[in-house]
This record gives structure tokens, sequence and C-alpha cells, in this order.
């Protein structure tokens, strides 16, 4: 702990509270991070951390004086952590949160340890993800002579990818990907920035975390597997480095339930186009250049769902080389665009998922609420609903990748109907707020909230039966603070009164009595409430583990209603805007009949028309077009409406034609000698 | 010379089914280091006898247009205009063929450029041009209307040297004389004692200078 000011009685030990000195042990686990110390209902920093948290939340900076020491201090409420929490990790701080791990005694220091460590690449908080985009954290391994391996890993979804190659193709799949943090070994740091620029959220660990057999054994740990063949990996030793170090991060951020992580995949990058950096930002492929500009993805994203928002997003930057797969995917697309009716049913039920991916993420750290645990449940109905429309007897057997789709679907009804008995129909967010539990579900549970609805009708029920087994007419129940519940008898009756009463207390007029019976319903009644709110969290805790199993099959689920989803999208789009579908084959010419550029036809001021252009190229006779015009001519949006063309059609989608046939292309290279805004209608010489 | 190391990038990694785009290649460098870089890519592109990537090459050098003469899978396209009075509209088709005639001052016009640059511009554009049919070479005049579909065979390095020594100075002298009365102002301004001027000196020497202004 850094100390301000210098002690001039240098003989004292300065004296620290119990408090401050496991602060002290604590921070010193987390040095890089900004800690958040849970004291009673506030968090709170101190020194260093207290100056950066104040000046970045705008919270007021006290100082505390502790034993001698003027520490600074500040702190907010512990309720107050959901809106602070985003804006510090957003300033670019690592933000540790140490919690008190137990009930406080008087007299002793709580017991205090880190529960996570939220840093811009690993986090699964709401606030701080966007719904429609991947949160990745990437962690790089430096081989020799130019080879790298990389790993990027999506916390809040379970996605997880690696793949090697050199400063080229990792530059480039940084500027696809956009991975929110990088992890890279101490030693390189230099180098990363020499390479790939100082525009990324960068962390570094040791360099030994990053070697082969640190990564290997990581990652068997991880997967339970005796080797990564499986996989699909074996052979990629840098890959499984970096892997390996993203796994050693997460646990060094605390991140130790990691169920929803249960693949590992190579990224095959001969399974698509090529595209270098340049043509991904002069194509405008996924973001714009310019701030008014639109981008292809804006033009092609119609999803209705997160899922299907965040792969659309990978399609666009990952057109496939694979004839079979493409003409899958325009399969799909023709019957979508044939069949409105069928489209508009489909539909709703997409709607109604939401964001299954980043449920099992939560449910796999065990933040899911009841409330998203109900939200699965209305997933799992719509997925059923989904897996209904695209079988057989719906669709005909014709539709071959749509069953297949279908057929892949699982909408797991033992665990649908688990919830829907388990669950309260309309359950809080917070379960500690009670009632998240339904009733019928557990018969112990039913027994505590019948106690507490009627608790009066029970002891008044208690009253007559005494009443009636005694004949004593003054019977009254009362209660006192004293020995609780009683029975009240007035000296009248006082020879009735039965041998299995306890007398406790003799007043003025009559005497007091319990019973057995009494006593047992008093103590329901008095711990009812808390035993309500203990048996609930523990058997919704139960209840999450039970979805845990579920991770696989619903992870599998998202990711074929996120495919959905995109074909639903570029269906909508080929409708729209009139495309039409590309006839594709193996041959090397292309030939565009009318082709559009797909960008700024969707620009144009009202009343003006794109002009259409013809395109053909083959590798015997047109091999090079040679184009020639004045600036501001069109010579520009020509080039890129022709590999947009030919992106779109191998991405799947149609194309903004009349007429197109596209032998397949394996890499789109880009070169300009001049950035222009062409999606905002402008050239260089109008730009200067 | 960053452009050039990734174009060499390219050319590394180029495959039968690759689709190039090149945009203006060589921009930024003077125009004859331009032509040359934007020539020689595209020749590789053609004769590198390992693939033969589809490209579509973009340029306003005109020059480039004889490329084609020499190579059979070069093609020569251009996008149309017209030229309706000093006004130019771009059809924006894709046509067979080069082109002749670069629209830049007309953008220039456009993009909002002082009325007097473009003037000047326009001059010295047509004493240019006017040079070039005194020096034999063939050039098909534009009329209203007509879309340019002809190429021009383009002047040689030393002829433009030449040409460019022609151009009348109007520029400078107006320039120069806008500054001789600058510096007689800044001089009046300079002698002044403002200590010993009353209210009624300064007014007088103002109006001075505003008929020093007013010659011009």
């Amino acid at each position: 702990m850094a100390r301000t000011g210098n002690k001039k009685n240098t003989d004292q030990t300065p004296v620290v509270t119990p408090l401050m000195a496991q602060y002290n042990q604590v921070k010193g686990k987390y040095p890089d991070a900004l800690l958040l110390f849970r004291v009673g209902d506030f968090y709170e920093t101190f020194g260093a951390d207290a100056i950066k948290t104040s000046t970045a939340l705008g919270i007021t900076l006290t100082s505390r004086n502790n034993g001698g020491s003027d520490i600074e201090l500040a702190g907010f409420p512990h309720h107050a952590l959901d809106l602070y929490l985003p804006r510090l990790v957003r300033a670019g701080f690592r933000v540790a949160i140490c919690e008190q791990m137990e009930k406080p005694v008087p007299g002793k220091v709580v017991k205090r340890s880190v529960t996570e460590v939220v840093t811009p690449g690993v986090t699964t908080d709401d606030a701080l993800l966007v719904h429609n985009q991947n949160n990745f954290l990437a962690t790089l391994a430096f081989g020799k002579n130019d080879r790298f391996g990389v790993a990027f890993l999506d916390v809040s979804t379970g996605e997880f990818f690696i793949t090697e190659g050199d400063t080229v193709t990792m530059d480039k799949l940084f500027q696809s990907f956009k991975p929110a943090e990088v992890v890279l070994p101490k030693s390189r740091i230099k180098e990363f920035t020499a390479f790939f620029g100082d525009k990324f959220y960068t962390f570094t660990l040791e360099d030994w975390i990053f070697t082969y057999d640190f990564g290997r054994e990581k990652l068997l740990r991880h997967f339970q597997t005796s080797g990564l063949k499986g996989f699909g990996i074996e052979e990629l030793e840098l890959g499984q480095a970096a892997a390996g170090a993203a796994l050693h991060y997460l646990a060094a951020t605390e991140n130790t339930q990691l169920a929803h992580i249960g693949s590992i995949s190579r990224l095959q990058t001969d399974k698509f186009v090529w595209l270098d950096r340049f043509t991904i930002r002069n194509l405008e492929l996924v973001a714009s250049n310019h701030e008014t500009g639109t981008s292809l993805l804006q033009v092609l994203d119609h999803t209705i769902s997160p899922m299907g928002a965040r792969m659309l997003k990978k399609w666009v930057l990952l057109p496939l080389t694979s004839l079979q797969q493409i003409q899958e995917r325009h399969d799909a697309v023709d019957f979508f665009a044939g069949n409105q009716d069928f489209v508009a049913q489909l539909e709703p039920h997409i709607r109604h998922i939401g964001d299954l991916e980043r449920l099992m993420s939560k449910t796999a750290v065990g933040k899911i609420n009841p409330r998203e645990v109900m939200q699965l449940r209305r997933a799992l109905m719509a997925i059923d609903q989904v897996k209904k429309m695209l079988s057989p007897a719906a669709l005909g057997t014709s539709a071959g990748a749509l069953l297949r789709l279908g057929e892949g679907l699982n909408p797991c009804h033992t665990l649908l109907e688990r919830i829907e008995t388990a669950i309260a129909p309309d359950p809080p967010t917070d379960v500690r707020k009670g009632g998240a539990i339904a009733d019928g579900a557990y018969p112990e549970l039913d027994d505590l909230r019948h106690i507490i609805r009627h608790s009066r009708d029970l002891l008044l029920e208690l009253q007559q039966r005494e009443t009636e087994r005694t004949g004593i007419q003054s019977l009254k129940i009362g209660f006192n603070n004293v020995f609780g519940y009683y029975l009240e008898v007035t000296a009248k009756w006082k020879d009735r009164v039965p041998a299995d009463w306890t007398r406790k207390q003799t007043i003025a007029n009559g005497e007091r009595f319990i019973t057995p019976e009494l006593k047992d319903l008093e103590s329901k009644i008095l711990g009812a409430e808390e035993k309500i709110l203990e048996l609930e969290e523990r058997l919704f805790r139960e209840l999450v583990e039970e979805v845990g199993a579920y991770i696989a099959p619903v992870q599998h689920n998202a990711q074929i209603i996120a495919r959905l989803d995109c074909l639903l999208s570029l269906a909508r789009v080929a409708v729209r805007q009139h495309y039409v579908r590309p006839e594709m084959d193996e041959s090397l010419s292309l030939e565009i009949k009318d082709g559009r550029h797909p960008v700024i036809e969707t620009q144009l001021p009202v009343g003006e028309t794109y002009i259409p252009n013809d395109v053909y190229l083959d590798n015997e006779t047109v091999q090079i077009i040679l184009i020639t015009g004045p600036n501001m001519s069109g010579k520009s949006a020509l080039l890129r409406q022709t590999a947009l063309i030919v992106l779109l059609a191998q991405m799947g989608s149609f194309v903004p034609a009349s007429a197109a046939r596209i032998g397949l292309i394996d890499k789109v290279f880009t070169r300009v000698g001049a950035s222009d805004n062409i999606s905002g209608g402008e050239s260089t010489l109008w730009s200067k | 010379m960053v452009e050039m190391n990734e174009t060499a990038l390219i050319m590394n990694n180029i495959s039968d089914r690759s689709l190039l785009l090149l945009d203006e290649i060589g921009r930024g460098t003077s125009t004859y280091d331009g032509i040359s870089i934007a020539w020689s890519i595209a020749e590789y592109l053609h004769d590198n006898g390992r693939a033969r990537p589809k490209t579509l090459f973009a340029t306003h050098y005109h020059e480039m247009n004889e490329l084609a003469d020499q190579h059979e899978r070069i093609h020569n396209y251009h996008v149309s205009t017209r030229e309706v009075g000093h006004r130019v509209i771009f059809l924006r088709k894709l046509s067979p063929g080069g082109s002749n005639h670069s629209f830049g001052i007309h953008v220039a016009r456009m993009a909002g450029m002082p009325q007097t640059v473009v003037e000047r511009a326009t001059d010295i554009l047509h004493t240019l041009e006017a040079q070039s049919v005194d020096g034999g070479r063939k050039m098909e005049t534009k009329t209203e209307g007509t879309e340019t579909t002809t190429a021009e065979k383009r002047l040689a390095p030393t002829e433009l040297k030449q040409r460019v020594k022609n151009i009348q100075p109007q520029m400078q002298l107006q320039i120069f004389d806008a500054d001789a009365y600058t510096r007689k102002i800044r001089e009046e301004l300079l002698a002044l004692d403002l200590n010993t001027m009353t209210p009624m000196d300064a007014l007088w020497k103002l109006n001075e200078l505003r008929k020093i202004a007013e010659k011009k």
C-alpha cells in the first residue's frame, strides 16, 4: 500500500487496523486491479485506487485516519455496483471485487475474498456487453519465424476457437474479431505494438504461461479428455499454447465455473475467403470508415435475435469457399424468400427465444436469475414450435438443409417440465426477494408458505379444537415476548385444564398454559419467513445446477436458431432489395449482369436510381479490366460492387444484380491509392 | 512506401481464384512514378506465369490504356461522362474502350472551390490543350452532349515541362500586386507613434489608410 506523506517517528511501527491489514493482503494478490473492498453495505477503495475511482466515477474522495496514517478513501453503496462497475471497466480499469464471505460477528474481522475480476475481455455483465456483438478475449502465443498461435474466447457465449498464422493473418483476425482485450507474453509487448498498433487493450502474463506443455495440460484438464484430436487442434502447438493461456487467464480472474466452454474449435482459414484487412476496411464490410457511412453488415442485418446478429457478422467476415455449403445457404434463402407466409409464422417464435447463448453462460457461472430461467422456458417452448415447423410433416422432404436444422433442435422437454413445475409464473429477478419457486413443487416449502399465509387461521383452529375438547368457553390464545404463544384460561375454568398442558404463568384472574402443538406452531410461524428464503435460495441453486446439465444441447439450439435467423435476414434483404440467386460453380470465370452496389443503392436520395453495370472476368480472355475515367465518375464504386457481389454470394446471400454466375473466389485483395468515403457518396477530391 | 510493401504482399499470395481490386494505385507519388508503378503491377499480374488473378484496375492515368494493346488479357473500359456546357454529367456506365479526359476541374467546381481558382485552372488547361493540338497530336474535340470514348495520346514528360513554361503568369502578378498594397499599409501602421496621437489624428490616419486600400 502506497502511503502518502513521510512519517517523522520512523522508529514507531505504524498502527494498521486489522481491516486494513486484510485489505493490504488482498490488494497484494491483485496489484494490477482496482480493488473494490466490501465493508458492510459499501464497496470501498483505498489509496491510489481511491483516487482513480473518485476521478472515474465523480464520487467524493475522503480520507480515513487509520492509526495516524491518512489514507485516501472512496466508496459507494453496494447496490450501486451495477451502475459503477461498467463505468470503471469502460474507463479501462480491471476491477477486482472482494466480498464478505461470512456474516459479521462483533469483535472479529469478517472473512473476505475476491469473487471476480472483471476486465474488458472477461465479463458476463449485461451492462458491459453489447447484445449483438461478441466480446472476445484474445490470447497470443509467439512462435519462431513469424508464426503465431491465437485463441479467441467469448466467456459470455462460450465460443472458443484457435488458429495459427503469420503477422498478416493475425492482423486480419484482430481487425475482423476486434477483441476487447489481448493477453500476451510480458516480453513481447513491444513487438505486439509494433506489429498490430496500440489500439488494443492489452494485458501481459509471464512468458511461461504461453508454452505448449502448459497450455496442452490446461486444455486436457479443462475438457477432461486424453487428447485434442476430437477438436481438430491436435497439431496446433502454438494454438494450444494460446488457448491454455486463455484458460489460465480466466482462472486468474476468478472465473472458475466454465461449464459453458464445452468445446474448442479450429478456425480453418482455408475454408473461408481470404480477405485482407484492406478489403475488410475498404469494402466497409462490418463498419463504415465514416461516421455517417453505412456498412454492408448494416444493410444485411435484419436479424431478430442477438445470437443471429452476432453470427451474421461472422458470416460477413468469413464468406465460404465450399460450393456445397454456399448452395445450402442459397437453398434456404430461396425457400424463405419464396414462402413469406411460412416466414411470418416462424419469426415470432424466433423473437421469443432471446439470447440463449448468454443465458447458458450465466447458468454456468451461477448468475442466472429466476426471471431468466423463465425466459429459458419460453425459449425452449419456442424452439419446440420451430422444430415442428421445420419437420418433414410441415415442409415436405425436399427442403434438405432446413430439415437438418430442424432435426438438430432439441426442445429439452424434461428441462422444460422441470422449470415449469419449479418456478413461479411471474418470479422476481432476485431470488432473495422470495416467491421465485412455484407452489406445489416442494411439500416442505408449501407447508412453510401455508403457515405464513394461514397462521391466524391455524391458531384459531387450534383454539377451537382445544375449546371443544376441554369445554373451556373462555379459552383465548395470546402472545408475549417472554414465552411466545400461550393459552389463557380464566380462574372459573381452571379445573377443566387437561394434563397435557404446561402451566407457564399465573395472573390475577386466570392462568396461562402452553401445549407442545402450540409451541410447534409457534416455532413454525416464527421461523417460516427465514426458512422460506433459505429454502427458496437452495432450491433455486439446485435447479440452476440441473439446468447446467443442459448447457451443451441448449448451446447447440442457440447455434441453429442463430443460423435460421441469419438465413431469414438474408431472405428479407433479398426480397426487399430485389436480389437474385447467383449461380455458383467451380469455374474460373465471373459474370455479373446489371450489378449494383448493395450499400450505395440503399443510400441514394429519393427519385435517384443506381446505374447498374455488367462485369465479365475470366482467366483466359478478360483477366484484367482497366477502368479509366474521371474522378467521381464511379470507378471505385464499380470495383467494390463487383467484390461485394462475389462476397455476398459466397456468404450465402442473394446478390444485387439481374443475373450472376460466379466461379468460386478464394481470396480478395484490395489496394486503394487514396481513401474514399464511398458509401457517403464522396470521393477523395470532395473530402479534401 | 507502405503502399508498395503491401502491394508486394499481394504479389506473393495471388492464385487463379483470387480477385484483385486496385484503385488508383501509385497515387501519392509523382505522376511519372505513379504511372510506372501502376504499369508494372498490371504487367506482373498479366505475365507472372504463376497465377492469373481476376483484376479490376481503376486509374485516372489514361496512359495506362496502351497496356491493352500489348497484353491480350488486359481490356480497356471507361466510365462514360457527358459534358453539357461547363458542367459534367457522370453517367456511371461502364463501356468498352479508354477515356481521354480528366474532369478534375469540374469536380473542383462542384466541390465549391473559389470561382477565380476554377477559372484560372480552366485557362491553364486550355493553354496546355491548345499546344497539344499545335504539336500535331491527334485529339478529338468534344461537342456538347457527346460521350467521350476515344483514347487521347498524352504528353511526353519533356513536352509537358515545355508547355508549363508557356503558361502566362497572370495569377502570380495579381498576388504580387496585392502584396504591394499590403506592404504599404503595414509600413504606415508601424510608423505610427500611438503615445503622441490624439483621437482626431487617429481618425485622419485611418482615413488615409483606407484610401490606400481603395486604390487597389
